[in-house]
């Protein structure tokens, strides 16, 4: 949005610059607090209605949390999942002792382990650290991980590097690379990060499948990268651009380095390949994702292109250069990962009425903590990149994108607070108010609560859906509705209007075959996503933006004679 | 046509017959981009990523940018220490001496610290390029701006203009975009 002198004048009101300090609490009280012995007291609301027991298990301790950042050190004692301390189930460099509780003694994982190991020769003296230290956290991951768990993991990853048959894709320099990254990954030792591509989506996808199914998530990228394709659970062979599976700029950063914070690793990669394209090639018309090298300093090197390499348009006409989805097509591919329940939770004005499976869209704070309470960790949340949580600056001069977010553990409080995962590097993993949380999935600065998550528009009053519109606030940045360039998630309205659009633009359609649609209806659907944009600038007041809008709806209209 | 607070930008004056896009505000950046109404494909963006840089990369980037006007010198240390907060520009030829499709995308052509209207930003030109044919496909100029100590972001401001323009016309935009950058007032 440009903001004149004169506008700026009007509404001179000035907010406090970051408030961040009040919502999160230091790093080091992060840490302090993730030791991986503590157990947490569930936490209620003085109404009792808010009990996080029913995701975190009877304990109320996180799987995600207590598979520590914090890892456990070689020899350290280890808490079981029923909460006894026992002795150390590795002595001081790592190797396992005949502690019987040890998922590292079990037969089927230790010969897995040597047979992984004996792979790794190729690799660096750094690179074989960093695979000892994934290990042994990959086998004191609390609660343990099952013996079947771990004997696959190790499995699927001494595959991807004894590539029988010669058949990789891959250079055994890359597969070395890729198969630290799997095990880096389900070790959880760190967050996992989207580096510089519009894929918040898929990694919040990824966060949860380490931490649920961690085994799967390794078959999936060891498949691709010994394979080059990917075979979906109907059978279909999803098909992945070559050039696409090897490291970009970022994923080729030496797995374990600290340059590596923040940025997407090589399994990260190829996970995103494999389930943006099995998503996008069930669809009609099949699209496909792949990964150039960037054209220009904001380029991310994200393309999404028709069967003959044109590239797909969003509402607004540029190149669609992201994976463009919704929250509906992120449950899509989540039950496709096995996931149950509902693991995505937005809020209603944002990404539209209606539920489906997989999704929550909740209209008021009791309904975001009732979702909360429900659904199975780690959760999904849809929020506002330009909230004062992530570094924004709430509604006011400037439209947030919508970005999605893993929370897992909570500390009872008051005030209440989850461990909120980004995938913007180490930084920004933290402590945050669930108040706070509930706050980012606000389309608009109306209806926010405080720490005890009273105030705001309870009870649906905030505007349901298409009704949204009700909430502009003029300067206060009206209801974000419509789609914005690159939003990191698109509303499920407008990403439903856009397919049925992309379906008529589809360039190897053969007009002739197909006249279910009438050109008329396809003008609506271009124009319905415009007008929407239109709308929001109009309550924003960004009148550049307007003007334009304006022109290329009166451009479409003109083509077609209407 | 003014532009308003854009991270350390307190007011900056763009050309008056350019136009504004929307702003892009998503999980990874921030950018306002604006073009000439005779070629929308190029800008002049403010440009931010929603990461910061790594600590030890914004250490160096303020080592450096303390040392004054000075230029940067192609295969020197220097220019190995700012490539990290350089974003795409940063694989460059000097910092990735991959050959073929993993090469660099970017060809360095000239770098330097200046003062700008009383703060130090890096000043860095050349092209983006297909890594492994060579091929130039946008020409870019832009300053790199260290955006305070409470954080380690790194704001952009850039001009970008597609190479099948011709470096004359390039050369042309840089004199209308060094105009902007002398107008920017910081906060």
């Amino acid at each position: 949005m440009v903001e004149t002198a004169e506008k700026v004048e009007k509404s001179s009101v000035k907010e406090a610059p970051h408030a961040a300090a009040n919502l999160t609490v230091s790093n080091q009280e992060m840490a302090a607090s993730r030791t991986p012995t503590e157990v947490r007291a569930n936490v209620v609301n003085p109404d009792g209605k808010l009990n996080f027991s029913n995701i975190y298990g009877p304990e109320g301790v996180n799987p995600e949390l207590a598979t520590p950042l914090k890892a456990v050190k070689p020899g350290d004692p280890v808490q079981t999942g029923d909460g006894r301390v026992v002795a150390p189930v590795t002595d001081n460099a790592g190797h396992p002792t005949d502690n019987p509780a040890s998922v590292s003694n079990d037969a089927g994982v230790i010969k897995s382990r040597q047979d992984l190991a004996k792979l790794t020769d190729g690799m660096t003296p750094d690179q074989k650290r960093e695979v000892q230290a994934d290990m042994t956290a990959i086998e004191n991951r609390k609660p343990p991980l099952s013996a079947d768990q771990v004997k696959s993991i190790y499995d699927s990853t001494a595959k991807l590097l004894r590539n029988e048959g010669d058949r990789s894709p891959l250079s055994a320099d890359e597969r070395n690379q890729l198969a630290g990254s799997i095990l880096h990954n389900a070790s959880l030792r760190t967050g996992t990060d989207q580096g510089f591509h519009n894929t918040c989506n898929v990694t919040t996808l990824e966060r949860r499948l380490n931490v649920t199914n961690p085994a799967e998530a390794a078959r999936i990228v060891s498949e691709v990268g010994l394979t080059g394709e990917f075979k979906s659970k109907d059978g279909q062979v999803i098909k992945l651009d070559q050039a696409s599976l090897h490291e970009d700029a970022e994923s080729r950063l030496q797995f374990g380095d600290k340059a590596t914070d923040g940025k997407r690793n090589y399994a990260s990669q190829l996970f995103d390949m494999a389930e943006i394209n099995n998503y996008w090639q069930h669809q009609k018309p099949p699209l496909f994702y792949s990964q150039v090298a960037p054209t220009g300093q904001s380029d991310t090197g994200e393309r999404l292109t028709y069967a003959n390499g044109t590239e797909v348009k969003g509402p607004d006409g540029k190149p669609m250069r992201q994976p463009a989805l919704s929250t509906d097509a992120m449950a899509e591919i989540g039950k496709d990962l096995g996931f149950t329940g509902k693991f995505i939770i937005s809020n209603a004005d944002v990404a539209g009425p209606g539920q489906s499976d997989g999704t929550s869209k909740v209209r008021n704070y009791q309904e975001f903590t009732d979702a909360l309470t429900n659904g199975q960790p780690p959760a999904i949340i849809m929020v506002n990149s330009n909230d004062r949580l992530f570094g924004g600056n709430g509604d006011k001069g400037g439209s947030g994108g919508w970005h999605v977010v893993n929370v897992s553990d909570y500390k009872a409080g008051p005030p209440a607070q989850v461990f909120m995962t980004n995938q913007w590097g180490s930084a920004n993993n933290k402590w945050v108010n669930v108040s706070d949380l509930y706050n980012a999935t606000l389309p608009t600065n109306s209806g926010r609560v405080g720490a005890d998550g009273q105030g705001g528009d309870q009870g649906g009053q905030q505007g349901g859906g298409d009704q949204g519109g009700q909430q502009g606030g003029g300067d206060q940045g009206g209801t974000r509705r419509g789609w914005s360039r690159n939003d990191g998630v698109m509303r499920d309205e407008d990403f439903r209007s856009w397919k049925k659009a992309i379906e008529q633009e589809d360039p190897n359609k053969d007009p002739n075959k197909d006249q279910s649609k009438k050109p008329q209806q396809h003008l609506l659907e271009l124009i319905q996503p415009l007008q929407n944009q239109l709308e929001t600038a109009i309550n924003n007041h960004d009148d550049a933006q307007a003007g334009i809008l304006r022109a290329k709806i009166e451009s479409l209209r003109g083509t077609s004679g209407n | 046509m003014d532009v308003l607070n854009f991270g350390s930008i307190k007011s900056v004056v763009l050309p008056n017959d350019w136009l504004a896009d929307s702003e892009q505000n998503t999980g990874v950046m921030k950018m306002r981009c604006f073009h000439p109404r005779a070629h929308d494909d190029v800008e002049i963006a403010f440009f931010q990523k929603m990461q910061g840089v790594l600590e030890s990369a914004i250490k160096d980037f303020r080592e450096i940018l303390a040392c004054g006007p000075h230029k940067i010198v192609e295969g020197g240390t220097e220019l190995i220490q700012l490539s990290p907060v350089m974003g795409n520009a940063g694989n460059h030829q000097w910092s990735n001496k991959t050959r073929g499709p993993r090469g660099p995308n970017f060809r360095y052509t000239l770098g330097e610290i200046i003062d700008l209207q009383g703060r130090k930003v890096l000043r860095v030109k050349g092209s983006f390029v297909e890594p492994e044919s060579k091929k130039p496909q946008n020409e870019y100029c832009g300053i790199f701006i260290d955006s305070g100590s409470e954080n380690n972001l790194v704001q952009e401001v850039y001009l970008q203009v597609p190479s099948k323009y011709g470096y004359f016309q390039f050369e042309k935009y840089v004199d209308a975009f060094s105009e902007t950058l002398s107008t920017i007032v910081w906060t």
